[in-house]
């Protein structure tokens, strides 16, 4: 494995990804290098296709350094000296120049070939060509380009052997001097000139050497095409079989040219057109196999059989090689594919519309090919559909490894199963999923399992088991995260919620275990001391629901005491296409996701089912217990007139979460399978709605969105809560709001800090605090925690356990000490009162209707450890918990993958941009960063035309922009400053990068 | 599948007063508006629409467009007009505004008219704001005047405010 120092060890996780994508990112380099260097040659003054050449390279080598691999880095940086030397004009582009590099270019390949197979670089060094390009760069360059890229081979001559037939023609030298030769003699041979009239001589040119060089027996790295696409290649040209014996002649003739022997030359051009005969057909190949011995000369036709078997396996090989990588897979923009998405959506709507008109009309003469197209189209959507599918395996990844060091972490012996990691879904819903299952995963090994003694202790084995499962089930992914731990203490959440007013005693007395269990994922429930005491799941299982809601899932837990505890999230296959059911309410028809309809019930005075008012708020008597019921009407305020006079309802029941409603409706049509769109942008404000579509009568209708629904009618919704204290209509952007854990501590108002910054909450007990240099400190993990009191009126207590909130950085681990938890809170953050206690507080607030001081965390950080870690999330007054934007504008889709992790990790939140027109296409779009983050080497617009043209925009003139770039020279950084970057950060240092965030903030701050 | 309409729209605003400028005649409560012809993409008859839910007033309802959701704004209620009566006929023009096609509802399209850049003026400073806002001059016809509708900022409070 490959292990740069410079990454994180979660970032090493990953590197199985990271590195496939610089394999494919640098293969396309690696193409385009091969075209552009030739032309270079061409036309040695061409300023764009240098500076090209020079990017690429470039981002090769800064790639390497940040993958640590040294050799790759180490040849692309002479090669890129060479060009920068070009560049700047200090040397004169020369075709032994070009040469040198495109023998760097190879021992790249070669060296990638490798990589791609064992994930590491090959021992070895690659001093001698370096040395050459050294010795190029000051004058030295030797004269004859075959001898020095002869010498550059990668691959010493075997001693043991006598030379072999690519050693005695000289090697790739002489192999790229008879090729060029020999394509000067094609070109000019009138017989063949017109078939090559339309050929991609440079791409020729560099597969010929590539075919010839393996004929040769050459280094193994060295991958051309298999005789069979060449031959299909020249068979496009209109070079057929008469031809390959005039093509054979040319070959041989050039080869001579270059003083190689007429034997080596002769078994040189018969080793090809022997393979090209076994190509043709498989009839001929053993033929031609059997043939070769008769035109070998100068070897034993054991051998030379051998060769050409192998040859011709080695070949085949490489062909599976390049199809692995290149050929059998391409990269297609992800907007493409949307379009292709939408495009099929449309189709699919007019292929129902046809189908509806068909229903009702007698006419049978569409009916046959209206079959075949509903057939095609429906052919045509499961396609497209599937190249977004992605294997929620890739979601994984990462479990294993993070599995792994939590086993070391807390001591455990924990083994994680895996299964149906194969199973596909859409990649918009697999990005979704990522971090909530992680954190599952991750907190069922943390707080489900117990430490081995416990398990051996309760019978079970030591080993404790985190099974990970999916599977499709109707139209649904079902992921279940199980753990064969203690389970859910029960007890203990009913007396939190109780003690939380969430539920009465009496209530939770008649709560069956599963119906308690649910309280966890309650947002209102201080988390708090269940993370140890109860052991319950950590901060966060509440933002995990909300994020499987989001995406039209919902999330269960089952637990038994001593057994473990399992969760199952059911998600839709895509977020496209829901099926959904339609109903109508005064005139007016909507759609309401399927997934979250439970059942249907119909209510008339004839039924026992009646509607029923306490004052004005309709209820329902279902199975002796009472259902909330929201009116479409009312909630949507549609017209009265319309109003269905009847009594007759239809209540469709909706399960949002936990919560339970019915919605009343007029009437209930079919479900459909509708094709979910945006609403218009003038739209998005409305909370109700989640999108639109176009039904099968082509008629617009709008999708509620049951999230939102349960959103206005409050916490009400939730069976299990009469309170209502936490309800809240308010339909602010969820962005505007921040998860706040509030508690007591010291004196004074009650505290709280953005949820975000907390690692976990503790309770340690009193006998394990101790004293060090007179500050208690307890030990926590393998380290010791400094614990801080908010302020000097604090005091521990004197026995039993002592509740601490963590606050964790990577180095770092402190606990704050609070009396009491209180409560988490999600509000909009106003700081009222920026009044400062010796820093210790960033100001007031309202939360939930009472005034709370927002404890500076960074403050107690920087106090606890002599470093100012300065917590990421802590900054200027009043903005302390919003996570300052950053727009991240690069155009290698490597770097964009390795740094929005590291800055969204750093408490960033990061958008990316392709290119300098896509970040302006943002600002039109009146995106607002607080950052932006820009390379300099792009296609296009480069980063110091895009500064340029950001300073000169109305909304971004002021943002601040900070380079990101490979070279820091002092005069690329003053033309930096020109441009309007405030800071210049080399790309690759992770270090440098974030510090210059922080810098460029704090300034930003400061002048606040 | 939103094309390009930002270049149409530019083309459509920045060519003002340039020579053959050809305008949509549409008119709304007795008064005339031109709306530059590179901008239209579609002209509509009454169309069946679904009403939005607590929308701005000015937004009718949404409409399907050859597969493509459009929302349908009605010029009168975007201009403080009064409504026209329940039985007058309307027709829509469909315009694409950042990529988002609008139909703006009007009692009625004239014909496409060609005009020469010397009949054009200014805004008359004592025009009303709520016209004012929404238009980028006169055109003098020979028998009436022709209000120049700047599309972009006609939809712009809708757009702004969603944005």
């Amino acid at each position: 494995m490959p292990c740069p120092p410079v990454l994180s060890p979660e970032a090493v996780c990953a590197m199985d990804d990271l590195l496939k994508d610089f394999l494919t990112e640098t293969a396309e380099s690696m193409e385009v290098l091969d075209v552009e260097l030739v032309k270079l040659e061409q036309n040695p003054n061409d300023p764009e296709l240098l500076g090209n050449i020079f990017r690429l390279f470039h981002t090769i080598k800064g790639t390497c350094g940040f993958l640590g691999l040294p050799r790759l880095e180490a040849v692309a940086h002479a090669a890129e000296n060479i060009l920068g030397k070009f560049r700047d004009g200090a040397i004169v582009v020369t075709p032994q120049g070009v040469t040198l590099i495109l023998a760097s270019l190879d021992r790249i390949k070669s060296i990638l070939a490798v990589l791609e197979e064992t994930q590491a670089e090959p021992a070895g060094d690659d001093k001698d060509l370096i040395q050459q390009l050294n010795s190029f760069i000051d004058g030295k360059a030797q004269t004859a380009p075959a001898a020095q890229a002869a010498s550059a081979a990668p691959q010493p001559a075997k001693a043991d052997k006598p030379l072999s037939l690519y050693e005695r023609i000289g090697g790739m030298g002489s192999i790229d001097a008879a090729v060029e030769v020999f394509w000067r003699a094609v070109a000019s041979d009138s017989r063949l000139a017109p078939a090559l009239k339309s050929v991609n001589i440079d791409r020729v040119q560099v597969g010929l050497v590539n075919y010839l060089s393996r004929l040769a027996d050459g280094p193994d790295s060295y991958e051309g095409p298999d005789a069979a696409s060449v031959i299909a290649t020249l068979g496009g040209w209109g070079i057929e079989k008469p031809e390959f014996a005039m093509l054979a002649e040319h070959l041989k003739t050039a080869l001579r040219q270059l003083d190689i022997s007429d034997a080596d030359a002769t078994l040189l051009v018969d080793r090809g057109m022997a393979l090209i005969g076994s190509a043709e057909g498989p009839a001929k190949a053993a033929e031609a196999v059997a043939n070769v011995p008769q035109v070998d000369e100068s070897e034993s036709s054991g051998v030379a059989q051998d060769d050409a078997s192998r040859t011709g396996l080695a070949a085949g090989e490489a062909g599976n090689k390049q199809s692995a990588v290149a050929a059998n897979s391409i990269r297609v923009n992800v907007d493409l594919l949307e379009g292709l998405m939408t495009l099929v959506s449309e189709m699919v709507l007019v292929r129902n519309q046809l189908l509806q008109v068909q229903r009702t009309s007698e006419d049978s003469q569409f009916t046959s090919p209206l079959n075949l197209l509903n057939q095609i189209t429906t052919e045509l959507q499961e396609g497209v559909m599937k190249t977004r599918m992605q294997p929620i395996g890739n979601a994984w990844s990462k479990l294993p490894r993070i599995i792994r060091d939590l086993s070391v972490e807390l001591g455990k012996k924990i083994d994680l199963q895996m299964v149906g990691a194969e199973t596909e879904l859409d990649r918009q819903v697999l990005e979704l999923i990522k971090d909530p299952l992680t954190h599952m995963v991750r907190n069922s090994a943390d707080h489900g399992l117990e430490n081995p003694a416990d398990r051996r202790a309760a019978g079970k084995s030591e080993t404790g088991r985190v099974l990970l499962s999916a599977r499709h089930e109707g139209g649904h992914i079902i992921i279940e995260v199980g753990d064969d731990g203690r389970g859910l203490n029960i007890d203990k959440i009913k007396a939190k919620a109780v003690a939380n007013g969430l539920t009465t005693q009496a209530e939770s007395d008649a709560m069956s275990d599963i119906q308690a269990a649910q309280f966890i994922f309650h947002a209102g429930l201080s988390t708090a001391e269940k993370v140890t005491s109860v052991s319950g799941r950590g901060v966060g299982m509440d933002v995990v629901r909300t994020n499987i809601e989001k995406i039209g899932g919902t999330i269960e837990v089952k637990s038994q005491r001593g057994r473990g505890s399992s969760f199952t999230i059911k998600i839709p296959l895509t977020l496209a296409i829901v099926s959904s059911l339609i109903v109508e309410c005064s005139g007016e028809r909507f759609a309401i996701p399927q997934i979250c309809v439970v059942e249907l019930v119909r209510s008339s005075q004839s039924s026992g089912n009646t509607v029923e008012y306490i004052v004005d708020t309709p209820v329902l008597r279902l199975r002796d217990r009472l259902l909330p019921l929201v009116s479409l009407h009312q909630l949507l305020k549609l017209d009265p007139d319309k109003k269905s006079s009847s009594e007759d309802h239809y209540i469709v029941v909706t399960q949002v979460g936990q919560a339970t409603f019915g919605i009343l409706v007029d009437r209930v049509f079919d479900a459909e399978e509708i094709v979910v769109k945006p609403v218009a942008p003038v739209l998005r404000d409305i909370s109700m709605f989640s999108g639109n579509t176009i039904l099968g009568d082509g008629s617009v209708v709008m999708i509620l969105d049951p999230n939102g629904l349960a959103a206005c009618i409050g916490e009400a919704g939730r069976p299990e809560s009469e309170s209502s204290t936490m309800e809240t209509t308010e339909t602010a952007a969820a962005s505007d709001r921040v998860a706040m854990l509030v508690f007591r501590a010291g004196s004074g108002a009650r505290k709280a800090v953005p949820l975000a910054l907390v690692a976990r909450l503790e309770e340690v007990e009193i006998d394990k605090i101790e004293r060090s240099d007179g500050k208690p400190v307890v030990q926590y993990r393998g380290q010791l925690m400094p614990l801080i009191t908010v302020d000097d009126s604090q005091t521990l207590k004197e026995s039993g356990r002592q509740s601490v909130i963590v606050f964790s950085d990577k180095d770092y681990t402190i606990g704050l000490v609070v009396d009491e938890i209180v409560d988490i809170v999600e509000d909009k953050l106003e700081v009222e009162l920026a009044a400062r206690r010796s820093g210790r507080l960033l100001g007031t607030a309202v939360i939930a209707g009472e005034s709370t001081d927002i404890v500076d965390v960074g403050y107690f950080v920087g106090q606890a450890i002599n470093d100012l870690f300065v917590a990421t999330a802590t900054t200027a007054t009043g903005a302390a918990t919003t996570e300052r934007r950053i727009l991240l504008v690069d155009d290698s889709a490597f770097f964009r993958n390795v740094l929005t992790p590291l800055l969204t990790a750093a408490g960033y939140d990061v958008t990316t941009a392709e290119s300098g027109s896509d970040a302006l296409n943002l600002c039109e779009a009146g995106r607002e960063f607080d950052l932006i983050l820009s390379d300099i080497e792009m296609p296009g617009m480069n980063g110091f035309q895009f500064a340029e043209t950001v300073r000169k925009t109305e909304r971004w003139q002021n943002t601040p922009l900070v380079a990101l770039s490979g070279h820091t020279k002092s005069a690329d950084i003053d033309r930096g400053r020109q441009a309007g970057f405030v800071d210049y950060v080399a790309k690759y240092d992770r270090e440098a990068l974030l510090e210059a965030l922080r810098e460029t903030f704090e300034s930003m701050g400061d002048a606040a | 599948m939103s094309g390009n309409p930002p270049t149409n729209r530019a083309a459509g605003a920045a060519e003002q007063g340039s020579v053959g400028q050809e305008f949509l005649t549409v008119a709304v409560d007795g008064q005339s508006f031109g709306i530059p012809v590179l901008s239209v993409r579609d002209v509509l008859g009454p169309q069946r629409l679904t009403r939005v839910p607590l929308a701005q007033s000015e937004v009718v309802g949404a409409l399907n467009l050859r597969g493509r959701i459009v929302t349908a704004i009605d010029l009168r209620r975007r201009l403080s007009r009064p409504d026209r009566a329940p039985d007058a006929g309307h027709m829509s023009v469909v315009v694409d505004v950042r990529g988002e096609p609008y139909s703006i509802i009007v009692d009625s399209v004239g014909e496409v008219l060609n005009l020469a850049p010397d009949t054009f003026e200014q805004n008359p400073a004592s025009l009303d704001v709520s016209i004012k806002s929404v238009s980028k001059g006169v055109y003098r016809l020979e028998r009436s005047l022709l209000v120049v509708l700047d599309v972009v900022q006609l939809l712009d409070p809708v757009v702004n405010k969603a944005a």
